[in-house]
């Protein structure tokens, strides 16, 4: 069958599933998330960390060219990386020192969603080796890092960094 | 905008969406259960990328979590749910832009592949129909997928999208433009 009139394009269109069911259960990813509400530090806190991580991201990204050319997604990548592994590494750091003390369900669901992240980001790094010049995997990747800050960042004090407000910055 | 599916506000649904009203995560997985691949259907069509479409279906469904209290029965469930989805996808799809400005600059139509789809079904089959859905350049997908595939009018798309009715229009006309002359 052609779709080489409206007619045909119309009746096309009438044939395409209503539902076409994901490759994987997202289910625990959602449960995952909606289990875990994020109780904020004091925005004082936050305040003095938003400052410090613009500053420090900031500073990483002096040295990225504007208006990146044609292979930009494999320089913004490296770019991500190097911004986040730093704060990534004190994020998990700070966790380890105070998992002992937190709720033993809330210390669940936290390493839950750290696990699921962790997970993510694996993936994420085979798809980008794959197809390295994907930027939009390369969008997914900094999205992964910010959910890991913050979920880090809501469960312990002195958070060095509030992922909304550095995200503006990269 | 037309809703193709009957309304749902009645019967398991009403108590699933009560209980999960009260923080009941069993009853809004099976809200997640009833609606996720029609979720995921509108989420893939408007990325046209797997791993986004799975990414925003997930999100499509935390929001609809976090904002269950507005939903107030005058519609279907699956009307509202679909709403909220558009509304995610748009976000997703603002965000990106923005993040394409500060680095690759690609403009607006940069997903734009005037190509012909893969041929590994038979010519103008729904299969070849979806693949190419997936190479319509973003605004021509949009419009598709939300006037023809869900039946949504120009006006609402416009309002949703932040275009003109026109612009809504003109997108609608070089899509179907698009796919006929690929599909024939």
């Amino acid at each position: 069958m052609n779709a080489n009139s409206d007619e045909a394009l119309d009746a096309l269109t009438a044939r395409l599933p209503r539902s076409i069911e994901p490759s994987r259960d997202l289910w625990p990813y959602v449960d995952a998330r909606i289990a875990s509400p994020t109780p904020r530090a004091p925005l004082w806190q936050l305040a003095l960390a938003a400052g410090i991580a613009a500053l420090f991201v900031g500073a990483l990204l002096l040295g990225m060219p504007r208006g990146i050319p044609a292979d930009s997604a494999v320089a913004y990548r490296q770019q991500l990386d190097a911004a986040f592994s730093p704060l990534r590494q004190a994020s998990l750091t700070r966790y380890r020192a105070r998992a002992d003390r937190l709720d033993p369900a809330l210390r669940r669901t936290v390493e839950t969603n750290l696990a699921i992240i962790d997970r993510a980001l694996a993936e994420i790094r085979v798809a980008l080796e794959r197809d390295p010049d994907d930027a939009e995997l390369g969008q997914i990747l900094k999205r992964t890092y910010e959910q890991e800050l913050a979920i880090i960042d809501a469960v312990t004090p002195n958070a060095p960094v509030d992922p909304q407000q550095y995200r503006g910055a990269l | 905008m037309t809703d193709p599916t009957p309304s749902r506000w009645g019967g398991g649904e009403a108590e699933s969406i009560r209980a999960a009203l009260a923080g009941d995560r069993r009853a809004f997985e099976a809200l997640y259960r009833a609606h996720s691949g029609r979720v995921h259907a509108l989420c893939l069509r408007l990325s046209s990328h797997a791993a986004t479409a799975e990414e925003l279906t997930q999100e499509a469904f935390v929001r609809a979590w976090q904002r269950l209290a507005t939903f107030r029965g005058d519609s279907a469930f699956a009307t509202w749910l679909h709403r909220l989805t558009v509304n995610v996808v748009f976000d997703h799809q603002r965000a990106q832009r923005s993040w394409y400005r500060r680095t690759v600059s690609l403009d607006d139509e940069g997903d734009a592949v005037d190509v012909l789809p893969d041929r590994g079904s038979a010519p103008g089959d729904r299969h070849d129909l979806e693949a190419a859905i997936r190479r319509l350049p973003r605004g021509a997908r949009t419009v598709f997928v939300l006037h023809d595939v869900e039946g949504w009018q120009h006006d609402e798309i416009a309002a949703r999208a932040g275009i003109a009715v026109g612009t809504s229009k003109a997108h609608l006309h070089r899509a179907r433009s698009l796919l006929k002359e690929w599909l024939s």
